[in-house]
């Protein structure tokens, strides 16, 4: 669910069950015309539907980075960190155009790009990437 | 000598008349004009406004999935794509339904949306759970006909059914009628 669906007076109730942080990045570079930049978010947005709707209640999709790329990693493993030691056991990070490597973000648990997960078809991907995060989940702590 | 008195009083006072003054008249008009010009540009406003509530709900609420002779006693997992309407918003949901026909011939179909915290269930998806849908978020599971076993509190909800020249259209969620 997105972090604004999470009402405060429910949080405590959610928290064990709520363990995974999705952190989306956009990756815009500033360049870009207005149509250029819808079709990046909606982009981003289908990509980020593999990991939200089968995983809805485990998962919390934190706000985007929505400029800057792999120039940013550092930034984004001290996020990734970050949300991890706020409580989450896991963290994802998500993009559909920019490529992190994963000793570039060491924090986060998985890194979900289409690059990543290549498929003949949007379902192939996506069955893959459902498959990769009950990994993670199974050797993590098992809830 | 009084009489012709009165009679000089009497013929000062203002006649009274019956009909309708000039003010009123005027009044009247521009009252009545002025409330036609209005409920002229008000009317059309609000009818626009509440035409989606006056909009017959046809059959655009089944929608068309699989053939009746495609369904199996295992549950199979079908894709469909239903138009919504919300106000003025239609949009397009892609939804997810588990069909089985029960020992009896009955055809039904489960929503994979898990009752614990709303991730998506698959049918025998976990090795542990044999022959029932698993949820991989944290671990409810649940029978053929949607029955919860473990975390959910709830059994699945399933689809409106409705056959109809061999081909199985399902509708809106209900909560699940099967599960006694």
């Amino acid at each position: 669910m997105k972090f604004s669906e999470v009402e405060p007076e429910a949080w405590d109730e959610l928290r064990p069950y709520l363990d995974t942080c999705l952190i989306p990045i956009t990756g815009l570079t500033g360049k870009e015309q207005p149509y250029e930049v819808t079709g990046a978010l909606e982009r981003l947005r289908d990509i980020m539907d593999w990991v939200e709707i089968p995983f809805q209640g485990r998962v919390v999709t934190y706000p985007s980075f929505q400029y800057g790329g792999v120039e940013n990693a550092l930034h984004i493993n001290e996020i990734c960190h970050n949300v991890k030691r706020s409580g989450f056991m896991f963290a994802i990070v998500i993009s559909e155009c920019v490529e992190l490597r994963a000793e570039q973000v060491p924090e986060a648990d998985l890194i979900v790009t289409p690059g990543r997960f290549p498929g003949d078809d949007n379902q192939a991907a996506n069955l893959a990437v459902r498959d990769e995060i009950q990994r993670m989940w199974q050797n993590g702590r098992k809830r | 000598m009084s009489n012709q008195h009165e009679e000089h009083e009497s013929s000062h006072k203002p006649p009274v008349r019956k009909e309708m003054s000039r003010r009123q008249f005027l009044t009247y008009t521009l009252g009545g004009a002025t409330a036609f010009m209005a409920a002229g540009v008000a009317l059309p406003m609000v009818r626009f406004a509440v035409d989606p509530i006056l909009q017959k709900k046809g059959e655009g609420a089944f929608v068309k999935v699989v053939e009746i002779s495609k369904i199996t006693s295992e549950p199979q997992e079908f894709s469909f794509e239903l138009k919504q309407q919300d106000g003025w918003y239609l949009s397009t949901a892609n939804l997810t339904a588990w069909i089985r026909k029960d020992e009896s011939g009955k055809i039904y179909a489960l929503s994979p949306i898990c009752k614990h915290l709303g991730c998506t269930i698959g049918w025998n998806n976990d090795k542990n759970f044999p022959d029932e849908y698993h949820c991989p978020c944290h671990g409810a599971h649940y029978t053929k006909q949607g029955k919860q076993l473990a975390v959910a509190s709830k059994p699945l909800d399933e689809y409106k059914v409705m056959l109809k020249d061999d081909w199985v259209y399902l509708g809106e969620i209900i909560p699940n009628t099967i599960v006694k």
